[in-house]
């Protein structure tokens, strides 16, 4: 069988002509099939609402359905995405024509090349589908402002960035403090996040979800985020990137690899087939999307030939010294939408970090972690997250105080107390490589080495604006600084 | 030697739970060198609650534990979950006091009955007490963590604070399979229920009945044993 390929949306339509490649109305037409599923049969795991149930159920458990089954701040966040898009791709593709269902394969949305890709791809803001009929690829709940999300607006670029995600050498990092890897912390079964998300899980992953949803929005939350056809083209991007992240060098060193540990490589997850009958999956049957999967996707560079060159040889991914925490703000910080600063004092490692005669090396990584994030609901603004802002500049993502993002996707789970639920919530971490950061603000004497200032103010909405919405408060735990 | 001493320092510092881990060996030890196997006929003397606690809880603690370490300076690593344990242990031996007192009070009494039988009755109430809601929201704020503080009193407090409030939680979830050790039990009772209260704990989804069932299976069990 010829290998499918997952295509650029934007190269399937555009402003001009939204509908141009019959694909996009073609999974448009499988979704309202999806859709019409629900009302026959409310337990078939194929149907639009409990395929959505299995990434985290809405309502009221379903006995004997699939659910909660998403895989957040975890090492399995890639892999299990992979699956669901994988056995959804086939749901899909059997609401289809043979003729259309034998090449057609889900488009991926890649909002971080071109600035002009960054709205939401046009058939999906289409009220009508070219017959006149209400368009299944459209919803309301989308962000409305600051963002209008279905009105053309784009994601703010740095929602979108790669960089910081593509630029991190190893897939799985041991060490508390630090950036988790590519792909997430190590942890058993992770639906409420136990452990800590990858740089790629919070930007663009995270920050899209957000900024897609608003407050209040399907893709914003868990349990609904899935129920927006938008959803899996973001996810079928995020699943490119990793490919991409194997495939090629970044951020000025060597492709990455996956984990060879069995834990990752033998875990398999529950999902559901195009018979709405219950299918597993392991994490190695879908490291290889062209021979076992296949599918590719454009623009992708080739794979090696051998397969096993995109494993990592022996465990690297236990750092030898762990990351020391060396200040940490005495008080929780409280967001609520306007801008907030909160003071770090900072000592001298004087552990592993240390820099001695004896342990010389390198100067340390220096790491910012935002801990026991919780809230109720998604405040659906993205924070930035600024060190030593000085108070007589303004905020500026472009600026060199800039060191990433937060937007908190998953928030609802962290005080969630469903009686329904036996999963455990636990709070958010973020953490941030400001390595480099400390480095540039060190040469323009920006950097002192006992205190650190950090500064979240939320992108494009002023205090004055912010102070007359009534924003979902966010709880920060501990604003951190550690070094490896 | 210097290769294997640097081996071992490393190890230390990726693994600075191994205090806590040494503790429950020497824990568990002690309760089976000490003869305890034959089960306390007369009832439990407050050390030997302590001891219990120490042997049956801290299994599923250890993780909290070397999480502080980690998020502690470097120079608190042992400190910081030290003053948690203390914390913790302080709440556990408070509610030791008061079931041995009532254990005591109860034998003067006459009211109590035979060992054996206290036990089995004590394990259903809490096989009951595995299906209510209040079990359930006990279990789950065992997971919850608080912010720690950094560095002087504020960041020990913070440890006190923590330790109290998992305590609390973790008493709440498992306090009759810890009640079930005061009328006497064997060494067969304590393993099973220390697996279980660790299973609980550490499983994404405890499956609560299947616990609940172990419970009566265990009552009937030391029932039928006495």
């Amino acid at each position: 069988m010829a290998l499918r390929v997952r295509k650029n949306i934007w190269d399937l339509g555009d402003e001009d002509d939204p509908w141009r490649d019959p694909a996009i109305l073609a999974y448009a037409h499988a979704v309202a099939a999806m859709k019409r599923v629900d009302e026959t049969h409310p337990r078939n795991g194929a149907s639009w609402k409990n395929q959505a149930a299995i990434h985290e159920r809405r309502n009221a458990s379903v006995p004997g359905r699939l659910e909660d089954q998403c895989q957040h701040s975890s090492w399995y966040f890639l892999p299990w995405h992979r699956m669901y898009l994988y056995r959804f791709e086939q749901i899909v593709r059997s609401h289809m024509p043979a003729a259309t269902a034998a090449t057609w394969a889900l488009p991926y949305w890649n909002y971080s090349q071109v600035a002009a890709h960054r709205p939401l791809p046009p058939a999906f803001r289409q009220r009508k589908l070219p017959n006149g009929k209400p368009n299944p690829l459209y919803v309301s709940q989308r962000q409305t402002s600051p963002l209008n999300v279905n009105g053309g607006d784009p994601m703010p670029s740095v929602a979108v960035r790669t960089a910081a995600a593509l630029a991190e050498r190893v897939y799985s990092k041991a060490s508390p403090g630090a950036t988790s890897g590519f792909g997430g912390s190590k942890t058993k079964f992770s639906h409420s996040g136990s452990g800590f998300p990858g740089p790629l899980e919070q930007t663009p992953h995270g920050d899209v979800h957000v900024m897609v949803g608003g407050n209040g929005g399907f893709m914003a939350s868990f349990g609904t985020a899935a129920l927006d056809p938008i959803f899996w083209l973001h996810h079928c991007n995020l699943d490119r990137l990793w490919e991409r992240w194997l495939r090629s060098p970044a951020g000025g060193h060597p492709a990455g690899k996956n984990p060879t540990d069995s834990a990752w490589r033998n875990r398999t997850f529950a999902l559901v087939n195009r018979k709405g009958n219950r299918v597993k999956l392991a994490v190695k049957d879908v490291l290889d999307i062209e021979g076992r999967l296949n599918y590719t996707y454009s623009g992708l560079p080739a794979a090696p030939e051998d397969l096993d060159e995109l494993m990592e040889v022996g465990d690297v991914s236990d750092a030898e010294r762990p990351a020391e925490l060396v200040g940490a703000t005495e008080r929780p910080v409280t967001l609520t939408g306007v801008t907030t600063a909160a003071s770090v004092p900072v000592s001298p490692p004087t552990g592993p970090a240390a820099r001695t005669e004896e342990s010389a090396g390198p100067p340390p990584s220096v790491y910012l972690n935002v801990e026991n994030i919780e809230g109720d609901a998604n405040p659906g603004l993205l924070y930035g997250v600024y060190i030593n802002l000085p108070e007589s500049e303004p905020p500026d993502p472009d600026g060199p105080h800039f060191a990433g993002t937060m937007s908190f996707f998953g928030i609802e789970t962290t005080t969630e107390d469903d009686d329904d639920r036996e999963e455990a919530p636990h709070g958010l971490r973020h953490s941030f490589d400001i390595t480099s950061l400390a480095a540039q603000l060190s040469e323009q004497g920006r950097w002192d080495p006992e205190h650190l200032e950090v500064t979240f103010s939320p992108i494009g909405l002023e205090d004055e604006a912010a102070q007359a919405l009534d924003v979902p408060p966010v709880k920060l735990g501990r604003v951190s600084v550690f070094m490896q | 030697m210097a290769t294997i001493a640097i081996g071992a320092r490393h190890r230390a510092w990726r693994h600075p739970e191994w205090p806590w881990v040494a503790l429950v060996v020497a824990a568990w030890a002690v309760i089976v060198a000490g003869g305890t196997a034959g089960g306390h006929r007369h009832g439990l003397g407050f050390a030997s609650w302590t001891l219990m606690v120490v042997a049956m809880m801290l299994p599923a603690t250890i993780g909290v534990l070397r999480a502080i370490s980690f998020d502690s300076m470097w120079g608190r690593r042992y400190r910081s979950p030290s003053l948690f344990l203390a914390a913790y242990l302080a709440a556990w031996a408070a509610l030791g006091t008061v079931a041995l007192a009532a254990w005591q009070l109860a034998g003067m009494l006459g009211a109590a009955p035979h060992g054996a039988a206290s036990t089995g009755a004590i394990l259903l109430v809490a096989a009951s007490w595995q299906l209510s809601p209040t079990h359930r929201r006990c279990l789950k704020r065992c997971h919850r963590a608080l912010p720690l503080g950094a560095r002087g009193r504020a960041a020990d407090r913070a440890c006190l604070r923590y330790g109290l409030f998992h305590a609390r939680w973790c008493a709440g979830a498992c306090w009759p399979l810890m009640l079930a050790m005061v009328p006497g039990h064997g060494l067969a009772l304590m393993v099973a229920l220390t697996a279980l209260s660790t299973w609980q704990r550490l499983a994404r989804r405890p499956r609560r009945s299947l616990c609940a069932g172990a419970l009566v299976a265990l009552a009937t069990g030391v029932v039928l044993a006495g």
